[in-house]
């Protein structure tokens, strides 16, 4: 268990170290920015989600508190010990790699005891302490056999094992499920959940699959560019995003864009612009806006899928596509053009009064849209 | 359907199947360049073939005689010996060496490309000049011995083939110049395949430098070591050449090697035939060290 504070962290690869690296911004002649003014308060036992797209530092992020990566700028302290320079080994911290890492030419007793034999830990305390990480995470009788012989999910509870044996004080976790099958990840992702619920520690946690961060952590912190976009729960990241990069990562299927909207202001009272109408904002969103004095201004407008409704009255479609998907169904719906996605509970719907290129009407809620600056790109609703 | 029916037909006709037509050169020039000297020799180790004579009734069968006199022959004895001893120091070096550079040298970049390059390079060159050059060097009118008289150091002038342990120190120099390099490049490629992944692991389970060398390092390049070690050992149970241009196998016959000792029984001793059982003997020995080996490179293995 610990704290962890990251202060204004920055990663520069020097132009001379670069060629595996992602493309992304570039800062000085040719260094490679790979995180800037990264700023995280992590508290004792807080399982911590980085999400993001491949390339956005999330990975060196991660690399750079277990000391794989050197700290370019910034202050990484450990329960308020500064460990910039502090080996690896000696920060505590365990860490799940993306492609296991287990060793090859040791058993998976072996390979859980080995941090503890380097540690020059009595054999009985090895013993006692592997026999009941391998029992935590049910691989006792795994425990003679080599990591080849084991299947993927296998691999990974050992890779998981040989962390927690250690007993660290932060568990740091690289893409863990990622090369996983989908049902094995959706087991392995519960397991992570009860896992987590055993044992009492620190987790931090990087994917770029948003259903893992939704479901795993208690915090996430979305990354795009080397920058945080956003630091929340999973319930304000998904109602609040901060702005258009985070609405459109977070949610699946994506948040439906309206880009060439205005936001207008009329007798004290905000109108936004879309499908050739004026719609007055509801109350709460009014208040908001008024107390930044906000003025009239482009936006873009944003609604998610499942917030739209096919009724009777609303706005006129035409459907093109219609995609089910079991328990929901995707409409793709045309307006002048315009692709909207709609996803309405199949239990709801009578399929067969569905049918391509019907006319249909759709509806929404004003109190559950968004609204984003066009040139700034920030939820003109955040606080 | 068609092509069955066409290849009876072709055979009805008494065509060659083409796989057999494709492989029957290289297969000829192998036979006869490779297999049927190793053949001759084979058959010519139980005889007493001089080597010159094709008169058939100067030839006889000796059965094992010839085996049998390798048990008593003092001059092999010695070159068994010297091959042993260099064998030992020269693999020794080579791999410990060769290792120990490509850790050094694993990280590429311009400078570490550069000296890469120039280790490898007495490789390319063939033992015979790699020999000359270092006679320029060592010899007793070579460059280090003008040196040491120019600045007036005469007491130190070097006569490396004064003495017997010398001539050796200086085969095993100049074998361990030529084939660093090579070793060093085979190295150096089972390093690059050893996964990043595991040293990062092994450095959050508390390594350090020399501990991933022994857990990590070592573990994972167990066949590159074997066939590093066996071609290293072939190599120098076959030396010659070096010794030859050095020593000339002295002084006297005291650096002489196996193949040194094979190729003078045949070509100045005219003793074909014990030569040839000699070279059988020799064959025979490496491949069972070749076999031991790949069978304890075997248990030693990773499988990934």
């Amino acid at each position: 268990m610990a704290k962890v504070t990251l202060h204004n962290i920055m990663k520069v690869y020097p132009a001379v170290d670069r060629g595996e690296k992602p493309a992304g911004k570039k800062n000085r002649s040719e260094d490679f920015v790979a995180v800037r003014d990264f700023n995280l308060e992590v508290s004792d036992n807080e399982f911590i989600v980085f999400v993001g797209p491949s390339g956005c530092g999330k990975s060196t992020t991660l690399r750079m508190i277990a000391g794989l990566e050197e700290i370019t700028e910034g202050e990484f302290y450990i329960d308020d010990e500064l460990v910039n320079d502090v080996a690896p080994k000696d920060r505590n911290i365990a860490m799940v790699f993306q492609n296991y890492a287990l060793y090859p030419h040791m058993t998976v007793y072996n390979n859980m005891a080995f941090s503890l034999k380097l540690r020059k830990e009595k054999k009985e305390v090895i013993d006692q302490k592997v026999r009941s990480s391998a029992e935590l995470l049910d691989i006792t009788e795994l425990l003679h056999r080599k990591p080849k012989t084991l299947s993927g999910g296998q691999r990974q509870r050992v890779a998981i094992g040989r962390a927690i044996v250690r007993d660290p004080k932060v568990f740091l976790m690289d893409e863990p499920l990622s090369n996983l099958d989908t049902k094995l990840r959706n087991q392995m992702r519960a397991e992570i959940i009860k896992l987590r619920e055993r044992i009492q520690t620190t987790f931090i946690y990087v994917t770029h699959d948003q259903i893992e961060a939704m479901t795993l952590g208690d915090r996430i912190v979305v990354m795009n560019n080397g920058q945080i976009q956003q630091i929340g729960t999973p319930q304000e990241v998904f109602d609040d995003p901060s702005n258009l990069f985070v609405a459109g990562f977070i949610g699946t299927p994506q948040m439906n864009f309206f880009n060439d909207e205005k936001l207008l202001l009329n007798e004290g009272k905000y109108y936004i612009t879309l499908f050739d109408q004026n719609i007055e904002l509801p109350q709460r969103k009014q208040e908001i806006l008024k107390a930044r004095n906000q003025e009239e201004t482009d936006v873009v407008v944003g609604i998610r899928p499942p917030h739209i409704t096919i009724s009777d009255n609303g706005t006129l479609a035409e459907l093109d596509i219609i995609e089910m998907m079991g328990s929901e169904l995707h409409l793709h719906l045309n307006v002048d053009g315009k692709d909207i996605i709609v996803v309405t509970p199949t239990t709801a719907t009578d399929l067969s009064t569905l049918h391509k290129h019907q006319q249909v009407k759709f509806s929404f809620h004003p109190e559950l849209i968004h609204i984003f600056d066009k040139e700034i790109k920030t939820n003109l609703f955040s606080l | 359907m068609r092509s069955a029916r066409m290849k009876k037909k072709g055979r009805r006709r008494g065509y060659l199947n083409p796989s057999f037509a494709f492989a029957m050169p290289g297969t000829l020039v192998y036979s006869l360049l490779l297999m049927l000297p190793i053949l001759f020799a084979f058959a010519s180790s139980f005889t007493n073939w001089n080597g010159l004579t094709i008169n058939l009734e100067n030839l006889r069968f000796i059965g094992i005689d010839n085996y049998s006199r390798m048990m008593e022959d003092t001059a092999l004895k010695t070159a068994v010996g010297v091959t042993l001893f260099i064998t030992v120091v020269v693999v020794l070096a080579v791999n410990i060496l060769g290792l120990g550079l490509a850790v050094i040298l694993k990280n590429s970049g311009r400078m570490t490309n550069i000296i890469r390059t120039v280790f490898f390079l007495p490789y390319i060159l063939s033992s015979i000049a790699v020999s000359f050059i270092w006679m320029a060097i060592i010899s007793y009118t070579g460059i280090i011995n003008s040196f040491l008289i120019s600045i007036g150091l005469d007491d130190f002038i070097i006569n490396f083939s004064a003495t017997k342990w010398s001539s050796i120190f200086w085969i095993c120099v100049v074998e361990i110049w030529r084939s660093i390099g090579f070793y060093m490049t085979i190295y150096l490629a089972a390093l690059q395949g050893v996964p990043q992944e595991l040293y990062e692991a092994c450095v959050m389970d508390g390594s350090g430098k020399w501990s991933r060398f022994i857990h990590i390092t070592l573990p994972m390049i167990v066949p590159q070591i074997t066939v590093a070690f066996l071609l290293s050992v072939i190599n120098e149970l076959r030396i010659y050449d070096v010794i030859f241009v050095l020593t000339g196998g002295g002084p006297g016959t005291s650096t002489q090697s196996i193949t040194y000792n094979i190729l003078t029984q045949s070509f100045v001793n005219w003793r074909s035939g014990y030569a040839s059982a000699m070279a059988v003997a020799l064959c025979v020995v490496i491949t069972i060290i070749a076999a031991v080996s790949m069978k304890i490179s075997k248990k030693l293995e990773v499988d990934v």
